[in-house]
This record gives C-alpha cells, structure tokens and sequence, in this order.
C-alpha cells in the first residue's frame, strides 16, 4: 500500500495545499452561510413580528374578546334559570361559541335543528336528547340586517313533564314552546345589543381572509387566556386546547417566540394578545418561509459554486507555487543521481536564493570538491604509477646489477677453480718430474750419463716449481691486499736494466736480448728487487712467445716518468685479448701457446707491482708482428 | 709382446715412463699431442694408452678417450688416464669417457709399472 511518507514531494506539497485550501474554502462558505442565514432570519423575524403587531392592533381595537368574555358570561347566568337544562350560542357554521358547559365551546352542535335553524332562518323547536338527558329543546335564529350571523339554543329539563298526566303534558309543552321562545328571543335581542356574535365572526372572518388572500401568511391562531383557540385558519381546530411551545413560551411571559419549520417552510410567531395591559391570548402566525428557504439553498449553490471555483484556483495555483519549489529539487535529484553514476561535471541550477538555492549551491560546492579531491586521487595515483614504475626500472637496474654481480662473482669463482686446476697441474707436473726421477735415481742401476741427465732435470723442475711457488705467493699477497713491503729508493735506470738483462746473456735462448737507454735519465723511485721482478717476467714471456727476432729493452724519458719497454717479434696479440691480459689467470689460448706452460698470473702481478709505485702500464700487440709491453715509474724527487 | 702408446706433452714425462717401463718387454710409442696419439692409435693398435689430459692442439685427452672408446676398432684398447688433474670430478668425467684405470700425477714409477705388468691385456 502506498503511505504517505512514499510519495513525492510534489504530491505532498499539493496535497498539503489542496487540503488547506478546501479547509478555507468550506470555512468561509460555512461562515458566509451561516451570516447569511442569520441576516435573513433576523429580517423575516422583522417582518413578521411587524405583521403580527398589526395583527394584534387589528384585532383589539374591535375589543371583541372582552365582549366575547361577557357572552360566556351571560350563558353561564342563563344556565342557572329554574328548568333550563343548558344555553348554547352557535355561530353560522354550526359551532359553538359559547355554552352552558364550557368545555363544549367550538365543537359543531349536536343537534338536528341548528343547521335547519341556520338554512331556514327561522325558530325550531322539539324533543332532543342531550347528553343523556331527554330535553325539549328550541332554536332561534340571530340576525343582523337580514343576515344570520348564527343560532341560539336553550334546551329545558322534561322531569316533570314526563311525570306529568298525558293531559299535564299537553299544557307543560304549550308552556315551554312559549317560554323557549320568549327566553330566545329576548336573549337574542340582548345578544344583537352585544354584538358579540358579530365580532366574534368577524374575528373568524378577519383570519380566513388574512390566510386566503395574503401570501406570506400561510397560517392563523388566535388563542384566549384558558389556551382555547378562538380562531383558526384551520376551524377543525376552534376550540381545540393550543398546546404548543410557542403559545406556552408566551403564557410564561415572552414578549415574542420564533420556530422555523423547515418541512412546512413556515416561520412562526408567537405573540401576546394585551388589550390596555391586561393579557388576554395569544396570537400565533405562521408566515410563508419558502422564500427563505429559497434564498438559503441559492445561497448554499452559490457558495458552493464559489467554493468549487476556490478549488480549482486552489490546485491551478498550489501546481503553480510547487513548481518553484519541486522543479530545483527534481532538477538536484536528476543532477545527484548523475554524479552518483560519475559524472562528476554536472551542477544544479542555482535560481533562487531560498533554502533549495542554498542546497544547490553546497551541492555545487560539493560536487567541485569532488571533482577536484578526484582529480588530485588521479593526480597521486598517476604519481604513484609513475613513482612505482621509476621503482621497479631502479629495481630492475638494481637487479641486472646484483646478476651481473652475480655474474662476475660466478665468473671469478669459475676463474678461481679453473685456477686452482691449472695451479695443481702446473704444481703437478714439476712434482712428476721431480718424483718420478727420483724414485729411479734411487732405485734404478743407472748409468753416469742418466743419473746427469735425470737429475738436471730434477733441478729444471725444481726452479720451475719455485717460481710457480712465488707467483702463487705474490697473487695470494694481492688478492688478500697485503703490502709487499716495497722498499724505494733511487735508482738508476740504466744500472736497473743492465742488471736484470745480463741475467739472460748467458742463457741459452738462441736470441739476444739488447738494452737502449737514453742519456741522463733522471733517477727513480722505486723498489729495485720489484721492479726488476716485473722486467725479467715481461722478458720471459718475451722468449715463451716468441721464436725469433731480438728482444729489445729500452729505457727513456716522456712526459714526468720513465719508461722500460720490452719489444719482442713473437706471435702477438689480438685486439679481443688486448684488455684481457693484466686479468689474474688469463691465458691467450691458441695452438701456438698451449705448450707453453705459466699461470696466467705473471701481468696480473706485473700490473700490481707498477701500479703500486704510482706507474702505469700499457701494451701494444699485433698477431704475428710481436708485442711491446711499456711501464712509467715515478721520478725520484729530494 | 705389449705395445704402449704414451702420450703426453711433456718430453721428460714421456721419458720418465719410458724409462720405468724399459725393465719389461714391452713396446713403447710416444705421442705429444691429442690428434697424433689418435692417428697412432688406430695404426698400431697398441694394447695400452697411458694417456695425459691437458695437452695442446685439437684433442685433449678426454676427446682422444672418447674418440677410441666410440670405435670399433680401438674400443679394447686398456686406457690408462695419467694426468695432473686430480679432483674427483676430473677422475669421473675421465671414466665416464670410458678410461679403464685414473692415474693421478706426480705417480710412482714402481707403481705404475706394477700396474701395467699385472694386466692380462
């Protein structure tokens, strides 16, 4: 089911307003209406009371009730005469006025003779029964000018008569019928005198023409002070008790007593009846209420109309004042549904400058937030990428690094244990040699010429495995970067070569091993023994590289230093091995070098040696042409 | 009558051998490079090769064993490996070549000819 808390804005707020404005609407028709009513009421009460007014002036300047009173009054006298059962006083339509028994007044007469009194005009007289009772009883007529305003009737007691003699009774009755008529006509002499009938008529005829003729009266009661209706529009009701509201509101003293009667249409008066300040009745009209009524239920249409009207204005105009309020808030939902779906470019509309522009204007604020706290995340997050991609190259840098590190540290460990078999087979086969000679010298019958020969070898062998033993000891210094210990002094150049070449005059190489010095070259600083270390390995391996061809020592000045070259014309280098060579355990492998036994260490400690002096050391090498090695030392400064 | 190739680069190896093994009656040929040792191999079929590792040239020692093992010709021929290459993994490559005995140098002459007299090749 749908509540009220479910529906839109727009629905609440029209229905709000529609509500309200049926709410005033109805109140103000209820409140026009309701003047309305009471404005009319208060002029027919007006009116009415005017009417009335006139009515009771009408009525008691003929004094007729005072007179009519004195009728009764008469009667009532009459009664009390020897032998007269009762008097009545009839009008010209058969009801009775006045009578011995009051309580008789405006009922039709009973008897047969009245009408034919009333048709004929003229006296009747007869046996009668009256209330039980056997009577002889005579009617006369009351004329006025020709007219017969009504009848008298005088009924007398037949006790006596019926106990009487037939012969009695003859006589009692001529008496009677001459007695009723004498007693009739005077009392309808003195009656005439009175002219209480008359007024008494014209009371009855006053109200049947006020009713007939007049069109607001539509109803007339004139009631004495005993209640009894004395005229009526209605004669049914002459005589009758009035036992209503009205006329008991003005018995307990009401100056003027008003009652509506809606389904007759009527609005009735009540109003006292005083003649010189004596209170003698009441008069009651009923006044025609149908132009009231009328009036009113115009009034209710027209209202109704208007109120119709109020309401269609009411919705035309409540869709018309939503509109301003609903429209920037439809307008804030759609943009607030957009910028929760992501697009953050879209903004409210910003019209006014009441509560929902206020909204719009934070949503506004808010949405630029948004975009611009988004824009920054993208920003970082851009950053971030960039920061993390500069990481991972770094990292990958890092990494080819650490590999090639990696690499390198596999590399010497591959270099290492190559090494350490090549230092063993070097070692080894000096060792053979060495073992395997001797064990023979020892055990063998040999001859003179073998023991010579078996035991140079053994000394051969026995240098060789010394100096593998010192190179071994020399890289093993280096390697844990131990000092040598140099000890430097000056020293000639010259004085340095000469004595480190004459070494190998005497040996047998089958080449010459010469020395050029340039002239005055300054003094060195450098440790000798060293040095000249690092100049009979380069001329070694001069003569193991090479088969032919001088090996030239040179010695001269360029630059600050002095430099020692060892030239030879052997197999030479290629330009891949070139930067190899000052490597710890590098050995060019080729055909031509593979007898040639060394360890591959003999530069590297050349390299070290120079280095350590502050010297340098270069190469130059082509195949099959020789190769030159050079080193600077330092000069020797006081 | 035995027939024994040595092979090795060294001349005062070779000789040293020879020299052990003179006491025997025996055949001795000399080889100083791979692909020379090969070349004998296949022309004299000798029953033992006392074969060196590190040698210069094409061949070292390893190849002239895979080399001889492979054919059918010399695959009987008894190798003897005789080499300065002492580390166990050099000793198993050498007998994965198919040698048939590793010895390591320095050796005892006495030894070595101990060995060769006591095989029924």
């Amino acid at each position: 089911m749908l509540s009220i808390k479910d529906m839109g804005i727009r629905t609440k707020v029209i229905a709000s307003m529609f509500i309200l404005l049926v709410f005033i609407g109805l109140l103000s028709f209820w409140v026009s209406y309701m003047h309305e009513k009471k404005s009319l009421l208060t002029n027919m009460q007006s009116n009415a009371s005017i009417l009335n007014r006139a009515l009771i002036i009408s009525l008691t300047s003929r004094k007729s009730i005072g007179e009519k009173v004195n009728l009764q009054t008469l009667v009532e006298e009459l009664s009390l005469t020897e032998g007269v059962f009762g008097v009545w006083v009839i009008d010209n339509s058969g009801r009775i006025t006045s009578a011995t028994f009051r309580e008789q007044v405006g009922e039709v007469a009973s008897s047969r003779m009245v009408p034919e009194c009333i048709q004929k005009g003229y006296y009747v007289s007869g046996f009668d029964s009256k209330m039980g009772e056997e009577v002889y009883a005579a009617v006369y007529p009351l004329k006025k000018e020709d007219q017969i305003l009504g009848v008298l009737e005088v009924a007398f007691e037949l006790r006596e008569y019926l106990r009487s003699t037939p012969k009695d009774q003859t006589l009692l009755l001529e008496q009677m019928k001459r007695d009723s008529r004498i007693m009739a006509e005077s009392l309808s002499y003195s009656i005439k005198n009175m002219r209480d009938v008359n007024e008494l008529i014209h009371i009855q005829r006053l109200v049947d023409r006020l009713t007939t003729e007049s069109e607001i009266i539509s109803q007339i009661m004139i009631v004495d002070d005993n209640i009894r209706i004395i005229a009526a529009n209605d004669l049914n009701r002459v005589g009758m008790i009035a036992d209503d509201k009205g006329v008991r509101a003005i018995m307990d003293g009401a100056g003027i007593y008003t009652r509506l009667f809606p389904r007759q249409k009527m609005y009735m008066v009540d109003m006292p009846l005083k003649i010189g300040g004596e209170f003698e009745g009441v008069v009651s009209v009923g006044y025609d209420a149908t132009d009231y009524y009328t009036h009113l239920s115009e009034i209710f249409e027209f209202g109704l109309l208007i109120s119709g009207m109020g309401i269609l204005l009411g919705i035309v105009l409540s869709f018309q004042v939503s509109n301003p309020i609903i429209k920037p808030l439809h307008r804030l939902t759609e943009v607030t549904k957009r910028l929760a779906s992501g697009d953050l470019s879209e903004r409210a509309t910003v019209g006014s400058r009441d509560e929902v522009g206020t909204l719009s204007r934070a949503f506004n604020q808010m949405a630029l937030d948004l975009a611009r706290s988004k824009d920054e995340i993208d920003q970082y997050s851009k950053t971030l990428e960039q920061k993390v991609r500069r990481r991972t190259r770094e990292l990958e840098i890092s990494n080819q690094e650490l590999r090639s590190i990696q690499n390198e540290l596999m590399e010497a460990n591959m270099v290492k244990s190559e090494f350490m078999s090549i230092a063993s087979h070097e070692l080894r086969t000096p060792l053979t040699t060495l073992l395997g000679y001797s064990e023979l010298l020892l055990t063998r019958p040999l001859t003179k010429d073998q023991k010579k020969e078996f035991l140079g070898f053994i000394n051969e062998e026995s240098i060789r495995l010394s100096k593998i033993v010192d190179d071994l000891l020399d890289i093993s210094r280096i390697e844990s970067q131990k000092d040598f210990g140099f000890v430097k002094e000056p020293v000639q150049p010259a004085e340095l070569l000469a004595k480190n070449v004459k070494f190998y005059s005497g040996a047998d190489i089958g080449r010459r091993v010469v020395t050029e010095t340039e002239a005055n070259l300054p003094l060195v600083n450098v440790d000798a023994a060293k040095i000249g270390q690092v100049l009979k390995n380069l001329v070694d391996n001069s003569i193991k590289y090479s088969i032919v061809g001088d090996i030239v020592c040179r010695a001269f000045l360029r630059l600050d230093m002095v430099w020692i070259s060892v030239q030879d014309q052997g197999i030479g280098m290629s330009q891949e091995d070139l930067p190899h060579i000052f490597n710890k355990f590098f050995r060019v492998e080729r055909e031509e070098t593979a007898h040639i036994s060394g360890t591959g260490l003999g530069l590297s400690i050349a390299k070290y040696i120079v280095e350590s002096h502050n010297g340098r050391i270069d190469v130059e090498s082509q195949v099959g042409k020789g190769t030159t090695v050079s080193f600077g030392l330092p000069i020797w400064k006081d | 009558m035995k027939k024994i190739l040595i092979v090795d680069d060294e001349d005062k190896v070779r000789k040293l051998v020879e020299v052990t093994l003179s006491v025997g009656k025996l055949e001795i040929l000399h080889a100083s490079s791979g692909d020379e040792a090969v070349k004998i191999a296949r022309e004299a079929k000798p029953d033992i090769i006392l074969l060196d590792i590190m040698m210069p040239g094409r061949l070292d020692g390893y190849d002239v064993c895979s080399l001889l093992k492979k054919d059918p010709d010399t695959k009987d021929i008894y190798i003897i490996m005789l080499t300065a290459k002492g580390q166990q993994a050099e000793k198993e490559r050498g007998l994965a070549m198919g040698a048939d005995e590793y010895f390591v140098k320095p050796f005892s002459p006495m030894e070595l000819m101990d060995k060769i007299d006591n095989l029924s090749v």
